[in-house]
């Protein structure tokens, strides 16, 4: 039995959003985040936000329990924002935790069981050691034989990314790229964890060097992250600037029937488009340099947008490590196989590029709190549809379609939910 | 993938169902140094793993296939920043170890560490590169493949 791709019952529109300060925050929990979040929504709603109208909640995150030691938190959280009794879900889907909520939300929107529904995402991330966060996150992964075999989540993407390297003859220092152009981006991010090109982080480190150094021991950006001391191996061939942060953060969007959405804004984004789809794991993935459940739920998505790739203005794609994005660009169709990585070489997904891609910084400058990251992808694109991105509003004066790509783990979940600004 | 997106297994699938192996059956059948894992009765395909179904058809029906061991690896990486249990044996950022996906010479692909000695300076590209399966050590219910490099 083939499922066909259906619309969605009813339209839904999202009418606010709004995200925490992304960081380190050792004096906040995830419930201080998800308030700010939620904060930043409320002011964010055009026309104004009864807080008692919303009707259930949707709550994106991943790990609570090993890094809060709290479970249960749907209706915590519901109970932290004042909206008890109405119904609360925790959406567990790794790193597509947030996609998945969103997803959720719309479908309880679409079907008609509820008119106005908060997705939230949050997690608190930075109360553990690397090395206990790295035990978290590998949870995601098979641990019956992934872990076992020492593939931590950066060493996994690292193999993907030696198959790439291989297959189309590419340098690991073209990988370089991505962070430089998601820090950059990220440069114009007041709310990003890196909140500076990579360049100014080289020159913060000279200016602290004792004694100063007589000449500059870097010429450029490429120069300080192909050294070691400054850039060192996490999975060879990925360095430190190759993989997300650690991150402690929050995000939220308010979803409404299409019917109401004139009692919010006159400016809302509509979303045309939900797909999501599982994966196998690396080692039985036919193809190791690309994520099936990406395509899978592109397809479904640009099914129902009735638009393809090509119609894309703008993107946020699950960029946890440098060779993810290329790989994402080309499971999304945007490019074709191999030639990802020439388009960022070319600037085509710069901030002025004809394909943007991670105007906001990405997962890699943003950061990434693992189950608030696919909200905040969502309300990044609000932004830029609605021409409120500041410094890093993309210049196309058109912006009407938007995409988040999301992934769970490497590739078990992918998520692809596609926005439109009339 | 080799199978339709968002198929559902017929009725008479359902009714040929006759169990597959546990998890615990197939780490005995690892425990003499062998590599055991199966074939589908349906159209052939080999794997590893003991999944509820076969990964190619979805098929429910196997037999049991001893792998020659023999294999190259896919693709690798050398890990230097770990988990604690990796730390614990003694790995980290002074003494990486490589992970890889080995392809046995009979198709399936098996996450192993491949055993290749001290890394010593930027690795060598080991994608293609021959190998042997040298054991599996199982711990806590789960495990850990090992191949070793060989001569081609």
């Amino acid at each position: 039995m083939t499922r066909k791709i259906k619309k969605l019952q009813r339209g839904v529109s999202i009418v606010g959003a709004g995200m925490s300060q992304f960081g380190s925050f050792k004096d906040l929990i995830g419930r201080d985040l998800l308030s700010e979040s939620f904060r930043d929504l409320i002011n964010s709603v055009d026309k104004g936000l009864n807080v008692l109208d919303i009707q259930s909640i949707y709550i994106g995150n991943f790990s609570t329990e090993m890094f809060e030691g709290q479970g249960h938190i749907g209706p915590i959280m519901a109970d932290w924002l004042g909206l008890t009794p109405r119904p609360a879900t925790r959406v567990e889907n790794a790193c597509a935790s947030g996609g998945s909520a969103l997803r959720e939300g719309i479908n309880a929107v679409a079907s008609g069981l509820y008119d106005i529904v908060l997705v939230g995402g949050v997690e608190k991330m930075s109360s553990l050691s690397t090395e206990e966060t790295t035990d978290v996150l590998a949870m995601a992964a098979d641990v019956l034989y992934e872990v076992p075999a020492g593939f931590t989540f950066p060493a996994i993407y690292a193999a993907i990314a030696v198959a790439y390297l291989n297959k189309y003859e590419v340098s690991p220092e073209e990988l370089f790229g991505v962070s430089i152009k998601n820090h950059r981006n990220g440069s114009l991010n007041p709310r990003a964890q890196f909140n500076s090109t990579i360049g100014e982080m080289m020159e913060r480190r000279v200016s602290r060097m004792v004694p100063p150094p007589i000449s500059n021991p870097w010429n450029d950006e490429k120069e300080f992250l192909n050294d070691l001391s400054v850039n060192p191996w996490v999975s060879w061939p990925l360095r430190l600037f190759d993989c997300a942060p650690i991150t402690d953060g929050s995000a939220c969007v308010l979803l409404v029937a299409d019917e109401l959405e004139n009692l919010f804004t006159d400016n809302p984004v509509r979303i045309i488009g939900t797909g999501q789809a599982t994966g196998p794991q690396l080692n039985s993935a036919p193809n190791p340099t690309s994520l099936s459940a990406a395509k899978f739920a592109s397809l479904e998505a640009y099914s129902m947008a009735g638009i393809g790739p090509d119609a894309i203005q703008i993107a946020e794609v699950h960029d946890c490590f440098s060779i993810a994005e290329i790989v994402a660009t080309e499971d999304l169709g945007f490019f074709r196989e191999g030639q990802g990585i020439e388009a960022l070489k070319e600037g085509r997904t710069s901030l002025q590029g004809d394909k943007p891609i991670n105007t906001s910084g990405g997962l890699k400058a943003k950061g990434h709190p693992v189950g608030a990251s696919g909200v905040a992808q969502v309300v990044e694109l609000y932004l830029q549809l609605r021409r409120q991105a500041g410094l890093r509003q993309v210049p196309n004066p058109n912006l009407e379609f938007g995409l988040a790509h999301n992934i769970g783990a490497a590739g078990g979940t992918g998520v692809v939910h596609i926005l439109q600004r009339e | 993938m080799g199978r339709e997106w968002y198929t559902f297994f017929s009725e008479s699938e359902m009714n040929d169902y006759q169990g597959t192996t546990t998890w615990s059956e197939f780490l005995q059948s690892l425990a003499n140094g062998q590599l055991w894992g199966r074939g589908c009765r349906a159209c052939g395909n080999l794997e590893i793993f003991p999944r509820s179904s076969c990964n190619s058809c979805s098929a429910q029906q196997f037999d049991p296939i001893l792998f020659t061991g023999k294999g190259r690896i896919d693709t690798f990486t050398y890990v230097f920043v770990t988990s604690k249990s990796m730390v614990s044996k003694g790995y980290g950022v002074g003494n990486p170890y490589c992970s890889g996906i080995v392809t046995l010479n009979e198709g399936p692909k098996i996450p192993a560490i491949i055993i290749t000695g001290k890394l010593e300076g930027t690795p060598n590209n080991l994608v293609g590169a021959p190998v042997i399966f040298e054991g599996c050590e199982i711990d806590n219910n789960s495990p850990t493949f090992k191949f070793r490099m060989i001569s081609s």
